[in-house]
């Protein structure tokens, strides 16, 4: 898998490629907690991210924790309709916030807005 | 002597991490043109949770377990048997974390039931776990 991240402001954008597994996961969650801790909103990019398992979600899961630990927000973007199924049955699409690209994501988050109009 | 099929794949591998998108890819390659995208993928978790649960928990991550793979592809099925001789599973009825509760662990049989058609463990007397799913075919 392929991580990489970059910062807008006060948003740490976080592009995943390949398949979050129980072997991947670790590095995503690493990178994850690097920014969550830091004050920063993610918005994590899943455009090419073809597999998540349980262990990719858990990953996730301990990210989101983070970032709302901090006040901050921890979204998802560009979720793949097959990796999809996986939120929906586990009933996680509930539990994130995930919007359908990466653009949307960031014009949502607090202090963002003005400055993409700006 | 029995003979494969050509819809039939034999893997015998270490349990490790690194294996399990190894033998996804390998299940991946032979039912790929007979399965469409969704079906597919739900094959491929359900064998990427039993695997990782098996080099997790049954061989605790310990690096010299193996896991014998079996999978056969009729026309209307594929089967996926994974064999090993690590500790025993405690069996349990899977169920779904509450989401809100952002539980990180507990979703893996879950999902791999909710995956296939059916899923199922057993263990013999001389201590080899067996794991089954089977997924019915559905076309691309």
């Amino acid at each position: 898998m392929e991580v990489a991240a970059r910062l807008e402001g006060n948003i740490a954008i976080v592009t995943l490629a390949g398949q979050l597994d129980a072997l991947t996961a670790p590095e995503a969650r690493q990178v994850f907690h690097e920014y969550g801790t830091g004050g920063y909103h993610a918005v994590i990019d899943l455009e090419n991210v073809t597999f998540i398992d349980s262990s990719g979600l858990a990953s996730l899961i301990s990210g989101l924790k983070t970032y709302r630990a901090h006040g901050c927000e921890f979204m998802l973007a560009s979720i793949q309709p097959n990796v999809m199924q996986v939120f929906a049955l586990t009933m996680l699409d509930r539990a994130f916030h995930i919007a359908p690209d990466v653009s949307s994501a960031i014009a949502s988050l607090p202090g963002a807005v003005e400055e993409q109009k700006a | 002597m029995s003979t494969m099929s050509a819809h039939e794949l034999f893997l015998y591998c270490p349990a490790t991490l690194p294996f399990v998108p190894v033998v996804r890819g390998a299940v991946h390659a032979l039912i790929a043109e007979e399965c469409d995208t969704a079906a597919l993928y739900q094959l491929e978790l359900a064998v990427s949770e039993v695997l990782t649960n098996v080099i997790k928990h049954a061989y605790k991550e310990r690096n010299d377990g193996m896991m014998e793979i079996r999978v056969v592809r009729d026309a209307t099925q594929v089967t996926f048997e994974s064999r090993d001789t690590g500790g025993a599973f405690e069996e349990r009825a899977p169920s779904l974390p509450a989401s809100d509760a952002l539980q990180e662990g507990g979703y893996g049989l879950f999902l791999a039931t909710q995956a296939v058609d059916t899923l199922s463990y057993r263990r013999d007397l001389s201590g080899r776990n067996y794991w089954t799913i089977t997924k019915r075919l559905t076309a691309s």
